[in-house]
């Protein structure tokens, strides 16, 4: 569990009540900084009033999910004459609450509660006034409410704040009785407000006066009216009373006496804290007074203003300026520390981003968001190997991320007794000292600012250094040193190209040209290491006393890399244990190695870096071991990067790892285009069986016919297209037309599936923006989607529309290989590619580059449209142009947004300390607003998924699953499909896979009004028509991190489906789990365990590495590595833990009879990352099934609008045909050189992996990688030269398929292997 | 005269000198940092607590006069210049210090009052304590005061 306190230690009784009147009171709050204070008022009130006690007891939301706590609460509430209520924003616990209440609200003598969920907020009562009714009275204040009710949360809270001030007009509208109940609420929300122990005090007492003892009593209670505070000010601890104006609390600062004249110059560094008004008026601020001491030692003028309501983007617009004269407002700080938490417009409640970004934006800083532990005591945290709560995550570190909020680092932790925050004092440090630097960022000449560049190289080989996603390393970083030195930083020694820049990182200038030794940089005594590096020592468990051996010349510790002025490009080291198998298997990750730690010493405290940039995605540094999510001083991404401001260009198509990168590393992430995508094509073969396609058509109802489908039966052997088509075995004039052409259109399908595959063709370059020709696949496949939430038709849509057919139906036949109609939507994408083409030409000037021409107005200009036209050439002339105008508009904001250039811009504004635009991550087909690059990458509020839209989608996968399983298996149901969570998947579908999960379990997730999932429902077998599927999910690392809430609804759906009273042959969950539960001794929901990861702080099972690195003796040992680090399972019932269960991981993998995966984008395939085949089970569940069979294994495609359910073996194939064995694909690799060859060796290194973990490769694509690459004598010549150790891998790869009996080939082939092996050795080792 | 208990802004340090005296550490140590309130200032007093920069304008005087008194009646265990000591014995790392001197074990800071000693049983530099909720600043500004460089003949 993540948090054991136990509400009972916020029970407080009246040690002598006496003979007064007892008032009970039960409360529930988001917030623990009302706990020691109601406590201090209700001691108060029993220390000092004659004739009133209070019994009082408390409960912090999240500790309801306990049952114990849960019962108490009831128990509590069934005593109590009031019960109050504040911010319950999360529905599952709000239900909990309203079904604890509401039996009793008649009877309690009053219920407050503050803004929250409605069906909360229905429950309030004062004497006549209520808001049961809240939306059907007409009274004012019902109909104020009516009106909030919809946008509930921020705006809800400003506007009680509004009608507070208000009131006096309003109560004079109301009948007189019902005026003073009203009245009333508003008074009580006016206390809790006001939050003081001596408000809260007559918060009690005016409660039990007006409606606990109000009849026929003698006593009566004396009480006051609130005191009230400003809605929003400034704090400073040492200020006598808080200000409502900046040019007063100036003149307050500036009139210290206890601080030196520095702190009052108007130039000094100045720091802007957000703080929320409840901790300051309960006096719950010890946290907030660390903080600004920390600042003011560190010699920084500090601004700390607070906010009353959840909007804080008023308070930075109020305060952080300075007006001068009149000349307009000019921001007075150099950093913004929000120490709150959340959202900058909303809290908990509704989130308002676009007016939080436009006020940052319009500021112009960055902008922090520390948190304190809210949920947890420090302790709680502490011991946590997960780190920060769950909901704290959602709540406090994703959801401000999309306001561009960037280090989330926690500031304080909770005492368990008073709930009172604690300054965490090493953390407290981090936070200012990270604030510092991003000011010195700000402050600092550009000419006289230090920077590092840090480079990757995974797996450790030389040929792979500089290894990121999609990215041509070495030119980004020379176009990135040009806009550096033209902008006024101190670059000197300039290479004349990037591949002079490549050579002098790579290569020790001492030695000999092309060395095997990377340049080294500087070489660290191992006293200077251990000096500089605190944490050193916790290393020498994992890889005994420094140097250690890697990074090191036996004596030094070595930097390597290369300084050009005051620019140093670096290169990461590698994590270290890639060749050790023992290692490999650790169900945890051992620390960082010296030579690791002392890279990032070097640059921190010898290099002094002012920022550094990491370079591409990604790298090892936020993978370290350490807490997953809220990092403590103990964890080694915190330890590693210290106090430098990190800089990080990452993928706009990888928002899941890039927000681990975020949290574990505190980077801001710059995003960075993926390159512009392409058709595949077709080559050789397939281009040939295009051509006989096209002449069947023409010549089929002429005697050619036959002889033609022959050829192309021939043709399709020839191409091993017969793996993926039943072809008949007859003579084709033996068939009937009908066959002939089901033939046809079977092969006409696939290749028209492999031709229309979009491909990233070569590797992007920073800064350079596809030209408007380059972006024409993209729009055809924006335009291909429908968007229903903008009301646009896809285009393929508009034009079936036109013709009076269902696109569904056309694909369903198309699917199914009817030749018509595979011949239809050729020519509808033809259409398609012929008006984006037209739209594109019309936006595009002489140098292929768009002009600034915003929205075209053909019809002002009397002509029309192009598209149009090109459509009506296409035949399509009743085409309608009313549904084509939205369509096309968005089209044209696309392209803009595609060709626009802000990757340089934005590094160039962090590095001057500015705030970088936030923008989603993911796939700009599918969501544009990813558009333009050169945002600060954000994931999503992982509480919103799945979305309504990912479970309609998933539905589709799930039907075609099942379908095709079935079809293959005599119509018998899948009784376990093993599925794999990815991280970024879900993100970019808004939950599809996730939703798959629980629709096979037959479960339906339900949002809340705010959109949060947090329900589930159990669809009735007679609606789902079909048994419920046992699953078993493994979650990525990344997706562990990111959404362990939705985990947590997972395994419920498990459970809920488990212990569903149903039949076992319609529920094979609960038919499983029945036999797990006897044969392991336990109960049904403990059996019930499917949902599985990694231990926390680790990622992936390993195999990647050791598939990379080759080292494995046999495939079991791969085997072991996946049952080993995979077998982590989750459990609702104790959510903070992630507690190892093997024998219940192989126990319901042995009932698997499918895997399955899913592939969501073009860019990121099966044979691109490692990580897939990484986390396939296919082979592993074969080993352990009774019946020794190898399960189905599936991959469902959703990358385009037809989405596909394929066999994996097909999936591969596809994948080979498109990339790795087509020219289109490898030349435009090739055309980047160095790293050209490395993508190509990754390729084939992943095409291994398969092989490995699940025997997914045909042998025929080994063959022919092996006639692309070597046979071919100039194709060999090419790549030796281009990157002979990415070559040798290449080479070794191929051996080593063989010698894994992965694939069978000639004696010559090997032989001509062998040879060129031991020549590439030759040639690098320089013998 | 010279009774030992001098102070630059006119604080009464007799009271703490009788506590010491009959060793109720507790009472002492709530005295100090209610006199230590007292002379940064009424509002200092009023909050209860004291900020970092207040600590840096105490009195040389003052402050070598609460922490002889401590170090007299304690047998020299006592005092800030014995937590300054051993504070710099660690590097002046907080966190080697806390458990040093018993303010905290593992990742758990002692309890007030109940869990801290007070009595010569102590570990040394166990008192007079410094609320550690605010941070580490005020702390810091004691033991980096001028008061323990110079020694003022008096």
């Amino acid at each position: 569990m993540f948090t054991h306190v136990k509400p009972t230690i916020r029970r407080i009784a009246p040690e002598n009540p006496g003979d007064r009147s007892i008032l009970r009171v039960v409360y529930v709050v988001l917030e623990p900084q009302y706990q020691s204070v109601l406590s201090a008022a209700a001691q108060a009130i029993n220390e000092h009033n004659p004739s009133l006690a209070i019994e009082l007891s408390g409960y912090l939301i999240e500790e309801l999910r306990d049952v114990g706590n849960y019962q108490d609460l009831c128990r509590d509430v069934a005593q109590a004459n009031v019960f109050i209520a504040s911010l319950i924003f999360l529905e599952d616990l709000a239900d909990k609450v309203v079904a604890a209440v509401e039996p009793h609200r008649d009877r309690l003598d009053a219920v407050v509660v503050f803004p929250s969920m409605p069906q909360l907020m229905r429950l309030n009562k004062l004497g006549s006034f209520s808001m049961a009714q809240l939306g059907q009275s007409k009274s004012a204040i019902a109909q104020f409410m009516k009106k909030r009710r919809e946008q509930s949360g921020a705006s809800f809270q400003e506007g009680m704040l509004k009608l507070l001030r208000t009131l006096p007009q309003v109560l004079k509208y109301l009948p007189m009785d019902k005026a003073q109940d009203a009245r009333n609420f508003m008074l009580s929300f006016q206390y809790w407000l006001g939050g003081s122990r001596e408000n809260l005090e007559n918060f009690l007492l005016m409660l039990a006066d007006r409606y606990v003892f109000n009849q026929g009593r003698q006593q009566t209670f004396v009480y006051c009216d609130p005191v009230t505070y400003p809605d929003q000010g400034i704090w400073h601890p040492l200020a006598p009373q808080m200000f409502e104006d900046s040019q007063e609390y100036q003149r307050w600062y500036n009139s210290r006496e206890d601080i030196s004249p520095d702190l009052k110059d108007p130039l000094a560094p100045c720091v802007g804290l957000l703080l929320q008004r409840t901790h300051l008026v309960t006096r719950d601020d010890a946290h907030y007074v660390a903080v600004v001491q920390e600042f003011e030692s560190m010699g920084a003028r500090v601004i700390p203003v607070f906010a009353g309501g959840l909007d804080f983007a008023k308070p930075v617009e109020t305060f952080f300026y300075s007006h001068q004269g009149r000349t307009e407002p000019k921001p007075s700080v150099d950093a913004v520390v929000s120490l709150t938490g959340f959202a900058l417009v909303g809290g908990p409640a509704r989130q308002d981003h676009p007016r939080a970004i436009e006020a940052l934006q319009r500021l112009n800083r960055p902008y922090l968001v520390a948190l304190p532990l809210v949920f947890q005591t420090t302790e709680e945290w502490q011991d946590s190997d997960l780190g920060l709560h769950p909901i704290q995550v959602a709540l406090q570190i994703a959801l401000p991320e999309l306001d561009g909020a960037i280090e989330p680092i926690i500031l304080s932790g909770r005492d368990s007794m008073t709930g009172k925050a604690v300054a965490l004092q090493d953390r407290v440090e981090a936070v200012a000292k990270r604030t510092m630097q991003w000011v010195n960022l700000r402050r600092k000449p550009k000419l006289a600012k230090k920077l590092a560049i840090t480079v990757f190289s995974f797996p450790p080989d030389k040929g792979n250094v500089g290894t990121a996603a999609y990215l041509d390393v070495f030119g980004s970083i020379f176009r990135v040193m040009e806009a550096l030195q033209q902008n006024g930083y101190d670059i000197q020694g300039l290479p004349a190209s990037p591949e002079a820049l490549m050579q002098e990182v790579l290569h020790d200038a001492q030695a000999r040209y092309a060395s095997p030794e990377l340049n080294v940089a500087y070489r660290m005594s191992v006293a200077e290491y251990q000096q500089l590096t605190p944490y050193a020592e916790r290393l020498e468990p994992s890889w005994g006393p420094p140097p250690g051996h890697l990074n090191t010349d036996g004596e030094n510790l070595l930097v390597y890399g290369k300084h050009f002025g005051n620019l140093f490009v670096g290169v990461q080291p590698t994590f270290g244990y890639e060749g050790d198998p023992m290692r490999l298997l650790f169900s945890r990750s051992a620390s960082p190695h010296h030579g690791f730690a002392a890279y990032y010493t070097y640059l921190e405290k010898i290099w002094q870096a002012d920022a550094v940039l990491h370079f591409g995605t990604h790298g090892s540094l936020e993978f370290m071991p350490g807490k997953q999510m809220g990092m403590s001083g103990e964890c080694y991404p915190d330890n590693l990067i210290g106090s430098i401001p990190n800089l990080y260009y990452y993928a706009a198509n990888n928002p899941s790892e890039a927000t681990i990168a975020k949290r574990r590393s505190y980077a801001e992430t710059i995003s960075y285009l993926t390159p512009p995508a392409e058709n595949a094509g077709l080559y050789k073969g397939l281009k040939e069986l295009g051509e006989l396609i096209a002449s069947y058509q023409t010549l089929k109802d002429t005697g050619r016919g036959p002889a033609i489908v022959n050829s192309i039966i021939d043709k399709c052997r020839l191409v091993n297209l017969d793996q993926d088509i039943a072809l008949p075995d007859q003579d084709a004039r033996d068939l009937e037309s009908e066959t002939r052409d089901r033939v046809v259109g079977q092969v006409y399908a696939k290749l028209m599936e492999i031709e229309s595959r979009l491909l990233p063709c070569g590797l992007h370059v920073i800064g350079k923006p596809p030209t408007a020709t380059e972006a024409i696949a993209t729009l055809v496949n924006i335009a291909s989607l429908d968007r229903p939430e903008d009301q646009i038709l896809s285009l393929p849509r508009i034009l079936t529309n036109s013709l009076g057919i269902d696109l569904e139906d056309l694909y369903r036949r198309q699917n199914q290989g009817d030749l018509g109609a595979v011949t239809q939507l050729q020519a509808i994408t033809e259409a398609v590619r012929g008006a984006v083409t037209a739209l594109v030409q019309e936006q595009t000037n002489a140098e292929g580059r768009v002009e600034r021409v915003a929205v075209l107005n053909f019809f002002q200009m009397g002509r029309k449209e192009p598209w149009l036209e090109a459509l009506h050439r296409h035949g399509y002339q009743k085409v309608d142009p009313q549904a084509l105008k939205p369509l096309f508009e968005y089209l044209e904001f696309c392209l803009q947004q595609i060709v626009a250039d802000n990757e340089l811009g934005a590094l160039l504004r962090a590095l001057e300390g500015e705030y970088i635009l936030p923008g989603p991550g993911g796939d700009p087909v599918r969501n544009p607003e990813v558009l333009p690059t050169g945002k600060n990458i954000h994931a999503l509020d992982p509480q919103a998924i799945p979305t309504t839209a990912a479970v309609a989608s998933a539905k589709i996968v799930v039907d075609r699953l099942l379908e095709r399983q079935r079809a293959e298996n005599q119509g018998a149901w899948p009784e376990t499909i093993a599925c794999v969570l990815w991280g970024t998947d879900n993100i970019k579908t808004y939950g599809e896979s996730l939703a798959q999960v629980m629709l096979l379990l037959g479960v339906m997730p339900v949002a809340d009004s705010l959109g949060r999932v947090n329900k589930l429902e159990l669809i009735p077998l007679g609606e789902l028509g079909r048994p419920r599927i046992d699953v078993v999910v493994n979650c990525s690392g990344v997706f562990r991190d990111l959404f362990l809430n939705q985990m947590m609804l997972l395994d419920r759906a498990v459970k809920l489906a488990a212990e569903a009273p149903e039949p076992l042959e319609m529920n094979f969950v609960r038919k499983h789990a029945l036999e797990q539960a006897q044969v392991l001794g336990v109960d049904l929901r403990q059996a019930a365990t499917r949902v599985f990861s990694n231990a926390s702080g680790s990622y992936a099972a390993n195999i990647n590495l050791a598939v990379e690195n080759s080292t494995w003796e046999n495939e079991a040992e791969l085997q072991d590595m996946y049952l080993a680090r995979k077998s982590f399972a989750f459990s609702a019932d104790s959510p903070g833990t992630m507690e190892q269960a093997r024998d219940v991981f192989e126990m319901a993998l042995k009932t698997v009879d499918v895997t399955f995966q899913n592939l969501d984008s073009a860019e990121i395939s099966l044979t691109d990352v490692s990580h897939y085949f990484d986390s396939d089970p296919t082979k592993v569940v074969g080993r352990l099934r009774e019946d020794g069979k190898k399960p189905a294994a599936f991959m469902a495609d959703t990358t385009t609008a037809n989405a596909q359910v394929r066999s994996l073996t097909e999936t591969v194939r596809l994948d080979s045909r498109t990339k790795l064995l087509n020219p289109k694909w490898y030349e435009g690799m090739l055309s980047h050189g160095y790293e050209g060859v490395r993508e190509l060796s990754k390729r084939l290194v992943n095409t291994l992996g398969w092989s490995a973990t699940a025997g997914a490769v045909d042998e025929w694509i080994y063959e022919d990688a092996n006639s692309t690459f070597i046979k071919d004598p100039q194709m060999q010549q090419r790549l030796k030269e281009l990157n002979p150790h990415s070559f040798r891998k290449m080479v070794g790869t191929l051996l080593e398929v063989n010698g894994r009996g992965y694939w069978n080939t000639s004696a010559e082939n090997l032989q001509q292997l062998r040879e060129l092996y031991q020549e590439l050795e030759d040639q690098i080792e320089g013998v | 005269m010279d009774s030992g208990l001098n102070s630059a802004r006119g604080i009464d340090y007799l009271p703490l000198q009788g506590l010491l005296a009959v060793q109720d550490f507790q009472a002492a140590d709530q005295l100090t940092l209610a006199k230590l309130c007292e002379l940064a200032g009424p509002q200092a007093v009023g909050r209860g607590w004291l900020y970092f920069t207040e600590v840096e304008k105490f009195p040389i005087l003052d402050l070598q006069t609460v922490d002889s008194l401590w170090r007299q009646h304690s047998g020299g265990k006592f005092g800030f210049s014995v937590q300054r000591d051993i504070w710099r014995g660690v590097g002046e790392d907080w966190e080697k210090l806390w458990p040093r001197i018993g303010w905290k074990s593992g990742n758990t800071w002692t309890r007030y009052p109940q869990g801290f000693t007070w009595s010569l049983a102590a570990p040394r530099g166990h008192l007079p304590l410094s609320n550690q909720l605010r941070g580490v600043r005020t702390m810091a500004s004691l033991l980096n005061h001028p008061a323990w460089k110079e020694q003022i003949v008096t």
